[in-house]
């Protein structure tokens, strides 16, 4: 007797390299549910405060501030854009921070979920992310009031720069992130790693000095170490956007971060998806 | 023979330590030292056939509800496979999609979307959803303000709201005051008479002579004796002892 549904394994582990087709096919077919954890992680961080969503421009001000006077009192009077470029290290490099983060510990962190009830995986490590996006993109409304003050004007370069150094910042700690996050889960020895990791990348990226500053100390052998950090070109491109100067780093720079970005994103769904299923047991 | 559930010879061992790297070593592939893991379920073979209520019984800690979870895609066997026809819904603690921020309204959204169901349906079963949980002028206040037998209600009537082809039932019941349990009672057995193929987790002996076609008992991660209800309580009064 033939029966109209087949039997089949459920959630059936696949070949390494489909996992990241069958992944944007998830992404498409879950929406619905992708929309919903997005919407509840922006509505439950800020819903106990009573600044509450202010937060997301007070928070990169604040800071910004407080290098500005730090980066003033150890290396003296810095360049007059010097408060956009920080405030915008500051933003891009939180997003990028707390994305990683997120994506890390998504699988520990929403265990008793996974535990209780199966859907694709995949999708807690990217909605936190998709929050995070949209609230990043919200902080970076609080440069407009920096431009306004310095009377930056910036060009036709905003269209493609902004949107691209987001993006690649963020595939960037999504792909990092799902990298790890069956390890975590583990142990989440991983976490506390990549919370160092976060916390260290911040001198070694241009947050409170920007590429030009690098450039005009080191040359060679040592600008090109700096530039193996994969931050370095989402950050300038950002800056580069709002100020409307020239992007004078290295084209191969360039294609390298954008490389490395899609190709940790790539390698990251295919390790996340041979590995999600025989990890849940750790949690 | 048709079968909605098909497992055979699954194996499934916890890990007891948290070893990153015996752990990345198990990922690749080595077998790892046995006394390091917990052996969960030994070697079940068990079909469920299509249209059936089978109950699972058996100790606390005895694998009943990694069985489940198992049939449920939530763990994957170690040894020997699982497989299903049709769509599986597991219900079980109820409350662990709901959020504190969202309003009962949203968190219709949102837990229904992790269920797997889409958004027409959710709108379509909202006012069934509000009618049963009772929650009334509360519905579009934040969760924070509800009390825990709103949430629970709210947790049930969400989660039964469903209509897969395998329904998978771990212990829901026994929620909210003695009202709506009753109600719940009811609501859950009309699912599973709706449903075609129930597997059923509990320890109510009464519930499972009454409903299930057939019981497994479950014991030391072994299949012990799978058939007539009757019998499979007997069978478990014989080998655990009375009280």
């Amino acid at each position: 007797m033939t029966d109209e549904i087949p039997m089949v394994e459920p959630n059936p582990p696949g070949p390494f390299l489909s996992g990241p087709l069958r992944f944007f096919q998830t992404l498409s077919e879950e929406s619905y549910l992708i929309g919903n954890l997005v919407q509840r992680d922006i509505k439950s961080r800020y819903s106990r405060s009573l600044i509450g969503f202010g937060w997301t421009f007070l928070e990169p001000l604040l800071l910004s501030i407080v290098y500005y006077a730090l980066f003033t009192i150890l290396a003296g009077r810095p360049d007059q854009l010097y408060p956009l470029h920080v405030i915008t290290g500051v933003i891009v490099w939180g997003h990028f921070g707390k994305s990683l983060q997120a994506s890390v510990g998504s699988l520990t962190k929403g265990k008793n979920l996974i535990k209780q009830v199966y859907f694709p995986r995949e999708i807690l490590a990217i909605s936190p992310v998709l929050a995070q996006f949209w609230i990043s993109c919200t902080a970076l409304l609080a440069v407009i009031p920096v431009m306004l003050y310095l009377d930056v004007r910036p060009n036709a370069q905003i269209f493609w720069m902004i949107p691209l150094g987001l993006f690649l910042s963020t595939i960037l700690a999504v792909g990092i992130g799902m990298l790890v996050a069956p390890l975590n889960a583990i142990s989440e020895d991983v976490q506390h790693l990549f919370r160092f990791i976060v916390r260290a990348g911040f001198f070694v990226s241009p947050v409170m000095w920007t590429y030009e500053m690098a450039a005009s100390r080191a040359s060679g052998g040592w600008l090109d170490a700096v530039l193996l950090n994969p931050m370095v070109v989402p950050i300038t491109l950002v800056r580069k956007g709002l100020d409307g100067s020239e992007f004078t780093i290295p084209l191969e720079f360039l294609a390298y971060s954008v490389i490395f970005a899609f190709g940790s994103l790539f390698l990251g769904i295919a390790v996340f998806k041979k590995w999600e299923a025989k990890v849940v047991k750790y949690l | 023979m048709n079968d909605a559930i098909k497992v055979e010879n699954a194996a499934l061992q916890f890990p007891r330590g948290r070893g990153l790297f015996g752990g990345f070593k198990s990922l690749l592939g080595s077998k790892g030292l046995p006394e390091k893991n917990f052996t969960a379920l030994e070697n079940i073979t068990l079909n469920v056939h299509k249209g059936e209520v089978l109950g699972i019984i058996g100790r606390n800690g005895s694998g009943k509800s990694t069985l489940l979870r198992l049939m449920a895609g939530i763990y994957q066997p170690d040894k020997g496979s699982v497989r299903v026809r049709g769509r599986t819904s597991l219900l079980a603690g109820v409350r662990v999609g709901l959020n504190e921020h969202l309003s009962g309204r949203e968190n219709v959204h949102l837990y229904g979307s992790i269920l797997g169901h889409k958004q027409e349906k959710m709108d379509q079963m909202m006012d069934d959803i509000i009618e049963f949980s009772e929650i009334e002028e509360f519905f579009d206040q934040p969760l924070r303000t509800y009390s825990s037998g709103m949430r629970a209600r709210l947790g049930i009537a969400i989660a039964s709201a469903v209509e897969p082809e395998i329904l998978l039932i771990d212990e829901v019941l026994g929620v909210g005051d003695p009202q709506f349990r009753e109600k719940s009672k009811e609501r859950i057995l009309s699912l599973v008479k709706s449903t075609s193929t129930v597997v059923l987790v509990s320890h109510s002996f009464a519930l499972m002579r009454e409903i299930c076609d057939r019981v497994a008992f479950i014991h030391g991660g072994k299949v012990h004796y799978v058939g007539d209800p009757t019998e499979c309580i007997r069978a478990y009064y014989e080998l655990t002892g009375k009280k």
